[in-house]
């Protein structure tokens, strides 16, 4: 694998509005001498993969790497009960629980599977939304990172830490209990709100979708604490 | 509504670099080079700048054979004002920290 072939495939990762980002990388990478050329394409992949967002955009790899990570913590707790994961073992097996948490988890690997997809095409130099217009692919970036961000961690941190399982266990630890029992989670709910806000600029957008952020994990929290 | 956090030690290092030379187009790598930073910081750096409207960016129109034509790069003319701003601000920081040095002298 040659440097330009490395670094050709990573540029196809970049959002359409920084595509011309990547031709520039990419001809800047013809100039580099040999010794470097490696070193200058890995810091370009760097720069493709999470590019500075604009417009309130983030990269989808982030999304894809928070929530490959999220899911990488469940399966080492269910793995290791006894290294901590026994409370969410016990959680998930009652039956309420189990339903909930199997259909966000089918949910998680379904989007998965269409950003792989839609990864996959990328990197084959095809757009794969192309017949989407540009506002509804927009605003399902931003859903999709809304939902992988924010909703995600509450949904999993509240279905794992509530339920009668919780009392039967090990508590985690008063500080940590306090913070993430599904009655307790307001402020940070707030603080999701906040930073979503704080992303989007502190206008009339931002903190509209700030206040969306924070409803939905309010509902979050509360189907998994009913 | 717009960030104004102030610039990077490395931001300002390259819009200084942009700055000696105004009216130059500058390629991305001779920039690393004159800065000493790496692509990977240097090209996050180059977009925000450009996204701000400091920096104003161009292909080159005839390049040499069998070789891609390159990105090039110049400041605007608020590029030029925020780098002479950040380089008189500099200068100052550095005569007051040195004030007390040649007193004690």
């Amino acid at each position: 694998m040659s440097p330009e072939r490395w670094l050709a495939a990573a540029v196809r990762c970049l959002p359409a509005d920084r595509a011309e980002w990547g031709a520039a990388m990419m001809a800047e990478l013809d100039e580099v001498e040999t010794a470097e050329r490696w070193r200058f394409a890995l810091g370009c992949t760097r720069v493709a993969l999470f590019p500075p967002s604009k417009g309130g955009h983030g990269s989808m790899a982030k999304g894809i790497l928070f929530t490959l990570a999220l899911v990488a913590v469940a399966a080492f707790a269910l793995w290791r009960p006894e290294t901590g994961g026994a409370w969410l073992a016990s959680a998930i097996s009652l039956q309420t629980w189990t339903l909930l948490f199997s259909k966000v988890f089918l949910f998680d690997l379904l989007v998965l599977v269409g950003l792989t997809w839609s990864l996959v095409k990328r990197a084959n130099g095809v757009q794969p939304f192309a017949r989407i217009p540009v506002a509804v692919q927009q605003r399902g970036r931003l859903a999709v990172e809304v939902y992988f961000g924010l909703m995600n961690p509450v949904l999993y941190l509240t279905v794992i830490t509530s339920g009668p399982g919780w009392r039967n266990t090990k508590p985690l630890g008063r500080g940590l209990d306090r913070c993430i029992r599904p009655r307790r989670v307001s402020w940070w709910q707030y603080g999701a709100g906040a930073c979503t806000a704080r992303r989007f600029g502190w206008n009339r957008r931002g903190l509209g979708r700030g206040c969306a952020s924070c409803c939905g994990c309010r509902w979050c929290a509360w189907c998994c604490s009913v | 509504m717009q960030r104004n956090r102030p610039p990077s030690e490395q931001t300002i290092s390259v819009l200084l670099a942009l700055a000696a030379e105004p009216s130059a187009w500058r390629h991305g790598y001779d920039l690393c080079q004159q800065t000493g930073l790496k692509a990977g910081s240097m090209y996050p750096i180059l977009m925000r700048l450009t996204d701000r409207g400091l920096l104003e960016t161009t292909w080159e129109t005839e390049p040499p054979e069998g070789r891609p034509p390159r990105h090039l790069y110049k400041p605007t003319r608020a590029g030029v004002d925020l780098a002479r701003e950040l380089s008189r601000k500099r200068s100052t920081e550095v005569a007051a920290r040195l004030r007390p040095r040649l007193e004690g002298a």
